[in-house]
């Protein structure tokens, strides 16, 4: 079995790094500055993290939440007010859908910003760019335009897909995918299916399906049929997901979620070590993430559990 | 002390308002050691005679200190009760941060917490004021929870603190308190237990009391609302777009709503007309008799001459709408 640590969605913005984009935002820097400062910032933290982790996203640096890039980006979306992120206090502007949606780039630039500084390290470190899920996202945002959820859903769906075609020819081999309505109390399953279809028909890079805050309501032999390399679950506030895990047939790649991200408390390297085993029999390939994206933890603390990750993968692999 | 009339749909605010440029220039200097203690409460005393200037000029009936000595709600408090660390900051939204508290040792009180910034402001104010207080769920909810077993047993070990601070309000003659719980829907499946640690902080205290919570699906809470010891929820609609408003159909004859008519997130003055349709609008399904006018939230985000606008704005749609209503204002009660 191969072990690797992995990182989900983001890394948090440091506060240093959250000053910079404050001031660019306000005219208060120019361009030239802006981009030097925050190669060199993105360039310190990404050499960190690549210490303990051997799969890193763009770490979502220039992403103010999960949705902002397309609202700022795709046709037919607006930014609009702030809304709660789940159950975090953590906000996110609603897209508001003013129109026909139809993709427009929106996260390349960012992909292409970090492969750049990861090309510049010594070592192998990948890449996973990053998008929303289309159900997610459609049931998230604020529709004034389409009479259905189910139309808005596909042209999402439509849209990211094509975002995610994008990315990867310009070199993206997993596109992680968050779909944490997954774990909601109210989810269409029939909905969610037809939107990922239409998404994942649309390019052919490996899809790392994330989920997070709570356990997957439906069967997991519901997503059998989808196209998915890796299934990423929450196995801090869903422990209950482990069995469910290891007793369905499957392909998948395991996506084990095991340090909490929205906690202060460091986790131990022996339990890491434990869960990975009990896995071994099972998966061949398991990745040690957190639960979630890490912006709900400050930036030493987050630093902190990527290094138990990275311990707990090493001393695995012994 | 007499009870306080107050006309009808009363304007107030929710609490924060901008600090003063030059009071972010003293506090940044006073880390570095440019200014002393003493310079610096002159300062905080002085923003806060000219936040509450702004919002007497603005017309506003029940004003705030601004909440001119607080970085942020929360840390605030964590600052000043025993049993709080903090880390470095994390990000809300944006580019906003906040340092989240993490408890670490058992909490304690010790000692008053706002009194002292009720105090001042009833010196230099005439108005009756309000003074907000951070909740205990919210506390709870918005700090890393490392040494009590539950986040239900931290919650109520802060409702016991905060139920201290809120009869030494009583004492030092505040006539109402806002308990700001932003946090409260986003788990209902903990309401039952939220609810009776805020009950259990507002307990035998017989001043106004209101709640604050925004951000959030208040169909949530309403069923709660029977339960909850407090005289009124002020929330926020603006910032949705006045969408659910029909929720507030469904709470109790005994409480009055704030009505959040000011969204505090975006720099985009309000016209009079946009506020006096979104007043005209609820008061067609609330009564006008139990209903106080306020922003969605603090407004200290903005920048401090849009912050005063709007409140403007707010002022000047609400005197329009009330010359179209017959009801009397409220009273506040004085124990």
């Amino acid at each position: 079995m191969i072990v690797k640590a992995a990182l989900v969605g983001s890394f948090p913005r440091p506060f240093k790094v959250g000053r910079l984009m404050s001031k660019y935002r306000d005219g208060k820097i120019d361009e030239e500055t802006y981009e030097k400062k925050l190669n060199a910032e993105l360039m310190k933290i990404i050499k960190k993290i690549s210490k303990d982790v051997s799969m890193i996203t763009d770490c979502m640096f220039l992403w103010d939440d999960l949705f902002e890039p397309f609202s700022n980006s795709f046709e037919g979306l607006e930014k609009g007010g702030l809304y709660r992120f789940l159950d975090n206090n953590f906000y996110y502007r609603i897209p508001v859908v003013k129109g026909l949606i139809r993709h427009m780039d929106a996260t390349l630039a960012s992909f292409e910003k970090v492969r750049s500084i990861v090309r510049g390290l010594r070592g192998k470190l990948d890449i996973k760019a990053v998008l929303p899920g289309p159900y997610t996202f459609s049931k998230m945002c604020d529709n004034r335009y389409y009479s259905s959820l189910e139309r808005l859903a596909m042209d999402i769906a439509e849209a990211l897909g094509e975002e995610a075609r994008e990315l990867e020819k310009n070199g993206a081999e997993i596109i992680e995918v968050h779909e944490p309505l997954l774990t909601s109390e109210e989810i269409d399953m029939g909905l969610f299916i037809d939107s990922f279809k239409a998404f994942s028909s649309k390019f052919s890079a490996k899809i790392w399906l994330q989920t997070y805050f709570g356990p997957i309501k439906t069967k997991l032999e519901d997503l059998s049929d989808l196209r998915i390399n890796v299934l990423g679950i929450d196995l801090v506030e869903a422990e209950e997901q482990f069995d469910r895990v290891l007793g369905i047939k499957s392909t998948w790649e395991l996506g084990l979620g095991a340090i909490n991200s929205r906690s202060t408390k460091l986790e131990s390297v022996s339990s890491l070590r434990c869960l990975i085993k009990k896995t071994s029999k099972k998966f061949s390939k398991v990745y040690l993430t957190p639960n979630a994206m890490m912006d709900f933890i400050p930036v030493s603390i987050a630093l902190a559990k990527i290094r138990k990750m990275g311990i707990a993968s090493r001393v695995f692999k012994k | 002390m007499t009870d306080i009339s107050l006309p009808v749909l009363p304007t107030t605010v929710i609490g924060s308002y901008p600090r003063p440029a030059w009071l972010r220039k003293v506090l940044r200097l006073w880390k570095t050691g440019k200014f002393d203690k003493e310079q610096v409460e002159e300062a905080l005393n002085d923003a806060v005679i000219s936040v509450l200037s702004d919002q007497v000029e603005a017309g506003i009936d029940i004003p705030s200190d601004g909440e001119q000595r607080r970085d942020e709600m929360v840390e605030y408090f964590a600052e000043r009760i025993g049993g709080f660390k903090f880390y470095d900051p994390i990000r809300i939204w944006g580019n906003a941060y906040y340092r989240k508290p993490a408890v670490y040792a058992p909490l304690e009180y010790r000692g008053s917490i706002v009194v002292r910034e009720f105090m001042f402001l009833k010196s230099v104010c005439n108005k009756p004021v309000k003074v907000t207080v951070t909740g205990p769920y919210t506390i709870a909810d918005w700090s890393f929870n490392e040494y009590y077993s539950s986040k239900e047993e931290l919650t109520f070990e802060l409702a016991k603190i905060i139920n201290r601070e809120m009869k030494a309000l009583e004492e030092a003659g505040a006539p109402y308190v806002q308990i700001d719980e932003p946090a409260l829907s986003t788990h209902p499946d903990e309401l039952d237990w939220a609810i009776e640690a805020i009950n259990m902080a507002v307990n035998n205290v017989r001043i106004k009391i209101g709640m604050h919570v925004c951000y959030g699906d208040y169909s949530k809470i309403i069923p709660y609302l029977e339960k909850l010891r407090v005289s009124q929820l002020a929330l926020e609609f603006a910032n949705r777009g006045f969408k659910d408003i029909g929720i507030v159909k469904k709470m109790p004859e005994d409480k009055e709503l704030g009505f959040g008519v000011i969204d505090v997130h975006n720099k985009k003055i309000e016209t009079t007309d946009e506020v006096y349709y979104a007043i005209k609008r609820m008061i067609e399904i609330f009564p006008a008799r139990r209903l106080y006018i306020n922003p969605d939230c603090g407004l200290k985000m903005l920048p401090r001459k849009i912050a005063k606008e709007k409140m403007r704005i707010m002022v000047e749609a609400t005197r329009k709408i009330r010359g179209e209503v017959k009801d009397d204002g409220p009273v506040i009660k004085i124990p």
